[in-house]
């Protein structure tokens, strides 16, 4: 980002002059030094990642220039041009400077363009270089820098570099350019769209659009990007999807998905209900919720909302994985779709619903939580208090809004929260229980000053809508009275309705919220280590969509998603970007990829589940700490780099290979894998594999491994797993081994690959 | 000395990623000294045992004479165990008497046979800590407490004042590995996945599975139905684990299946062949340490004197449903610890072999009407013939609210730190009073290094 330039022409000169007080010496030299130009990945829109901003290169239709040629042969190279903003075709449009005798010193008049920022450094000899005064603003005109006296030799040179003063991944240059504003993100007051964003979709959709009186053509994602996104943004496309993307570009694919209704899960899980016991088999509440996720996963048109919906079961996690739940799919079923519903609301309509869910009441147990009564040695229950705190909304240490923590004068972290505070929100969480109360009288499901529930949970199994429907329900006779402190001095002393809103609030509003959530969706979706920009840009969108409102989901989806570090091109090649996909992300994106699908019962889900293979299944997770921790180091290469990975806690000396026996069966007896034959014969699962088999047909196994390298590897197949799959494939086409096994062999390997497995 | 002076003492001492790091050179020496004084065969197993989300363990050691039974049943109000119920421990210890959880039969046979202890009050601790130093804030508290994913962490590193990244178990590897791996495969297994506790410098954990034979080997192609398939599937797999990556995810992904695949025929091997007599549940618990058992049978083949286990039991967070849930999970332990000390005199390794307990914390000695929530300082169980048996070790606490160690609702600071604990069985397993510091870097803000055992639990 701090690139050097220094004011033009080829040769140095010496100046000589006189001064009232003494004489000296300057001399002004230019020294080519091997400056690159490059741009920090983070910072502009450079979506090729060729390191020079795309709109600079359209503004000056420089895109097909090789960036270390000099075509105008006015000292800089292209890739340098872009760094001064300056014309790479025009031999005038350099950044011209002179020495000026004025009144009150000597002084050098210099270029400026707008949105560049401009610093006069010195030195003696030419290794050390000092910056002389502040730096100054381009203002696309030529500004006098007044030279400081000097009593010896001294050089002088420019250094000329990009800002980005509202830290939302454009920089003042391109802002000035694009017509939005350097001191605001969202300065063109679009709802839920950063300027960043802006500049993505005007230059990565299709038609034209007005650049500062240059017209340029938007240009569409390649397949590779297409698909490259889609691992981000979906849960696993087909080739034709792909190719429907580079037709309609990011942009409008992400505006299409925000206006699909969403797909439900209870519907779904009624139905499995219903064709179970049509089938005679044994009916709800039986059938686990695993068959209704990877119904929806695999047949839901709305994809982002169920990618994000999935990650925010990563984050506000409840488990089936209980004594209790475990038999209350449709209660699970239920949460799930408060996660999708809100995918695109609002943050804290989110953190409100998961506070009176039955079956988050009934997983961190504030279901039914009753008052104190010292007497009796007996206090509210802190499993939700903690847990809200904890893992839903600020975490354990006060952070900036870069997601880096604060520190004490000692250099400690500062806790968020007291065990104090603890026991406060345990009071707010008092009186809540299942809806509706028991029919019977009238009388809530706990006892007036009886522990002991009038009736309990087993009363209505079977009936699992009685109490797994509805969102709890307050009962203010069991709710604590009195005040309760809330954090950062507020405090509320109400009913047990106006204490929630109070303390959802509290926690919504919290500073904190907006980093803390901000990095758990980008490890998610995009990457394991964002930088500090990337998260504060995201929190940022959390804090204010544009337009005043805090919690946007839809703001902090697209911040997420359409960022420098997600998609700016030269990310990639970072050795530290990207993150090792969730194993079941994996498995339902090679289903998705081919659409396995069973032929006679398509609600048939059951030979999908992995989780024995690789120790992650949908709602399924240990604990309320998820299947890894979003700070897991695992032992190696990302631990000395100082690198968390937290998808790696799952990956041990078992699960690797199960993962790769399992998803070889998967793929090679297509989608059964079992060896249960009885199972196995039960159906016919349907593929999709034409199109490799036709090229399989034709012989044409560089066509096929490329094919597959777009769907599944993004393109970024390396050169090693091309070479070795190309071969291995050769010798089993040597081998007389049927198309239909060579196509799925090929899939199994690339399934099996590194490049697979980690989405960067 | 004011605050001032003592919190810079604090933040001195507390820098210690460096000096863990830089003396393993130094352990390495005394390792060798380690070997030379054994005449018999030489090796030593540690097994711990981690009860996740937070073992109630004032319902696992219950004191039940008259009257500090009635302290306790008033405290635990309607979590409370009927006295009646309660497995007598023999002996009186620290003047009490004492019972186990009902459902511990096979612990209460060990302990009254003298081959299980109990530790009292063990929790997470910076420095020793005062009721009024945690009321005024002055007390240097571990990071992060009464929480779970904190505490598992301070739990296996033993170095509460940092998000450390190495656990005590790692680091004994990282010491005596050299000498300790003839076969490549780790020193450190865990039953349970990947944990910090078998996460050293150099040493990494390698995770097993409770049933077969331990290790996953990689399934042909087609179930081997076309051959050819079969071993072109097996080459390229493990050419594209061998390939050399740039991106350091594809890079640790590559080297973990690498080592998986490399070591896994290995390891199957040595222990396919390796039988147990003793009987033990069919449990995953019970299995874990049935394999455990297998592995310690196979340790000739693997190359190894030294070897640490892990075994992870979950579902300890009894917020709600605690004396059913509790109750439920007691016995497992139970069965599991009784079954695995018949196997390891079976195989005539019972003094080279201790396991021990740990958990996040224990819970609230007060009730919430459901279950209890999470607090500090804990009772844990160690066993083996190496065990002074038979004993309580550390402090059992007074269990009346209010008490000078109750913060509130019966969260009790502890007496004893992990530190003093795991120093006890790391100097047994061979580490030398002069390293002790180095693996530990806080015991000496709870014990005069040099001074002898830091607890006294182990025989030598």
């Amino acid at each position: 980002m701090m690139n050097v330039y220094v004011f033009r022409n080829g040769c140095k000169f010496r100046w000589t002059g006189r001064k009232r007080r003494a004489a000296f010496h300057v001399v002004l030299g230019l020294l080519l030094l091997p400056v690159t130009g490059q741009m920090d990945p983070g910072m502009g829109l450079d979506l090729n990642g060729d390191g020079i901003s795309d709109v600079w290169a359209s503004l000056y239709q420089a895109a097909l220039l090789a960036p270390d040629h000099d075509p105008d042969l006015d000292g800089l190279t292209t890739m340098q041009e872009s760094g001064t903003g300056t014309h790479p075709q025009l031999n005038s449009s350099v950044l011209k400077n002179q020495l000026l005798h004025l009144p009150e010193g000597l002084h050098l008049r210099h270029d400026t363009v707008v949105g560049k920022l401009y610093q006069l450094e010195t030195s003696a000899d030419l290794l050390e270089w000092l910056p002389a005064g502040d730096p100054f603003e381009g203002v696309g005109q030529p500004r006098d820098v007044p030279l400081p006296q000097a009593t010896t030799q001294l050089l002088y040179r420019i250094r000329v570099y990009d800002q980005d003063r509202d830290q939302d991944g454009l920089t003042a240059y391109e802002e000035h350019l694009l017509g939005s504003s350097d001191d605001d993100a969202t300065s063109t007051g679009a709802s839920s769209e950063s300027d960043y964003g802006r500049a993505f979709r005007l230059f990565s959709s299709p038609g034209v659009f007005d650049l500062n009186g240059q017209t340029v053509q938007g240009k569409l994602p390649t397949l590779a990007e297409a698909s490259r996104f889609y691992q981000q943004a979906g849960l696993g496309a087909t080739y034709t999807e792909l190719e429907q993307l580079t037709q309609t570009g990011i942009p409008a694919w992400i505006d299409t998905q925000f206006s699909l209704p969403p797909t439900l899960h209870v519907p779904v899980n009624n139905q499995l209900t219903v064709y179970e016991s049509e089938n005679g088999e044994e009916p709800f509440p039986h059938s686990p919720y695993v068959w209704t996720w990877w119904f929806v996963s695999m047949n839901a048109q709305d994809q982002l909302r169920q990618r994000v919906a999935f990650a925010l079961s990563e984050i506000l996690v409840i488990s089936q994985i209980t004594d209790e739940l475990e038999d209350h799919n449709w209660g699970i079923a239920t949460y799930y779709d408060l996660l999708v519903t809100h995918a695109f609301g609002n943050y804290r309509d989110l953190l409100h619903d998961v506070a009176t869910s039955p079956a988050m009441g009934n997983y961190l147990s504030h279901a039914k939580n009753m008052p104190a009564n010292p007497a009796l040695n007996r206090f509210p229950d802190e499993n939700f208090a903690r847990e809200i705190m904890q893992l839903f909304s600020i975490g354990l240490y006060e952070l900036e809004q870069n997601g880096t923590r604060k520190q004490d004068d000692q250099g400690n972290p500062i806790a968020t929260y007291t065990n104090k505070d603890i026991e406060n929100f345990a009071n707010v969480f008092t009186g809540l229980t299942y809806n509706p109360a028991p029919p019977t009288n009238g009388t809530p499901w706990f006892g007036e000053d009886d522990w002991t529930p009038i009736l309990n949970e087993d009363d209505f199994i079977g009936a699992d809508s009685q109490w797994m429907g509805l969102p709890m329900a307050g009962y203010d006779p069991l709710h604590t009275s009195g005040v309760k402190k809330l954090l950062r001095g507020a405090e509320t002393n109400g009913n047990l309705e106006q204490d929630l809103t109070a303390a959802i609030d509290n926690l919504f509003q919290h500073p904190n919220t907006g980093p803390f959530i901000g990095r758990r969706l980008i490890q998610r979706l995009v990457t394991s280590n964002p930088s500090p920009a990337y998260v504060y840009r995201v929190a940022e969108a959390f804090r204010d969509n544009g337009q005043g409102v805090r919690g946007d989901m839809k703001a902090v989806i697209r911040a997420v998603l359409l960022d420098p570090e997600a998609r700016n091109g030269s990310v990639q090649h970072q050795t530290d970007h990207g993150k090792l996909r969730e194993p079941l992300l994996r498995h339902v994106h090679l289903a998705r990829a081919f659409r396995m699908r069973a032929a006679q019962t398509p609600l048939r889900m059951d030979n999908f589940d992995g989780a024995q293979a690789y120790a992650m299944q949908p709602m399924g997770a240990p604990s309320v700490f998820n299947f890894y921790l979003p700070d897991h180091q695992p032992a190696g290469e990302l631990r000395e780099a100082g690198l968390v990975g937290p998808e790696f806690q799952i990956t041990t000396s078992t699960t690797t290979i199960k993962t790769l026996n399992f998803l070889s069966g998967a793929i090679a007896w297509d989608g059964l894998i079992t060896n249960d034959e009885e199972l196995a014969g039960n159906d016919e699962i349907l593929t999709d594999y034409q199109a490799e088999l036709q090229l399989v047909e034709a012989d044409n196994l560089p066509g096929l491994v490329e094919r597959l390298n777009l769907l599944l590897t993004r393109g970024q197949m390396s050169s090693s797993t091309r070479q070795i799959l190309e071969q291995t494939l050769q010798q089993a086409v040597l081998a007389e081994i049927e198309p239909d096994d060579l196509v799925r062999f090929a899939v199994t390997l690339i399934a099996s690959s590194p490049d697979f497995a980690v989405l960067r | 000395m004011n605050r001032r002076q003592f919190l810079g003492q604090l933040s001195c001492a507390a820098v210690t990623a460096t000096p863990v790091l830089s003396t393993i050179l130094n352990l390495q020496m005394t390792n060798a000294a380690v070997q030379a004084q054994h005449t018999e065969e030489d090796y030593k197993a540690l097994v711990c045992f981690f009860f996740a989300g937070g073992n109630d363990s004032f319902n696992m050691v219950v004191p039940s004479g008259l009257d500090e039974y009635t302290q306790y049943a008033q405290t635990r109000s309607n979590m409370a165990l009927a006295q009646n119920t309660l497995l007598n421990l023999n002996g009186i210890h620290q003047g009490r008497n004492f019972g186990l959880h009902p459902g511990m039969t096979g612990l209460q046979q060990l302990f009254n046979t003298g081959k299980a202890a109990i530790v009292s009050n063990v929790g997470t601790l910076v420095e020793p800590v005062t009721l009024s130093r945690f009321e005024s804030g002055q007390a240097k508290l571990p990071q992060g407490l009464f929480s779970h994913a904190d505490q598992i962490m301070h739990w296996q590193t033993s170095v509460p004042d940092q998000r450390a990244a190495l656990g005590w178990g790692g680091r004994l590897a990282d010491l005596l590995h050299p000498d300790n791996q003839a076969s490549g495969i780790s020193m450190n297994i865990s039953l349970s996945g990947t944990n910090r506790f078998q996460t050293g410098a150099q040493s990494v954990s390698y995770e097993i599975e409770p049933r077969g034979n331990g290790a996953i080997t990689l399934a042909p192609y087609l179930n081997g139905e076309e051959p050819i398939l079969a071993s072109l599937g097996q080459t390229a797999i493990h050419s594209m684990m061998d390939a050399e990556y740039s991106n350091l995810f594809q890079k640790s992904f590559a080297r973990k299946n690498r080592d998986a695949l490399g070591a896994a025929q290995t390891f199957s091997t040595a222990v396919a062949g390796k039988t147990i007599q003793t009987v033990f549940s069919a449990n995953d618990i019970s299995q874990s340490f049935h394999m455990i058992a297998r592995t310690i049978a196979a340790r000739q083949e693997l190359g190894l004197k030294r070897q640490t286990f892990f075994v992870l039991f979950g579902g300890f967070d009894h917020h709600d449903e605690l004396l059913k849930s509790h109750g439920a999970m007691m016995p497992v332990v139970s069965q599991a610890l009784t079954e695995f000390d018949a196997a390891m005199t079976e195989l005539g390794v019972h003094d080279k072999v201790t396991t021990f307990t740990a958990s996040d914390f224990a819970r609230t000695l007060t009730s919430n009407g459901k279950g209890t929530d999470h607090a500090w300082g804990s009772n844990q169980i160690v066993m083996g013939g190496a065990v002074k048996g038979g004993q309580f070790y550390g402090s059992y606490p007074e269990l009346a609210l209010g008490s000078n160690l109750d913060t509130g609702r019966g969260r009790l600071i502890p007496t004893l730190s992990t530190d003093e604990y795991f120093a006890e069985l790391a100097r047994w397993f061979g580490v030398a009073d002069a390293d002790l510091g180095n693996v530990f870097p806080n015991l000496d803000r709870f014990f005069t290094i040099g001074s002898g055992a830091p607890i006294g639990f182990m025989k030598s």
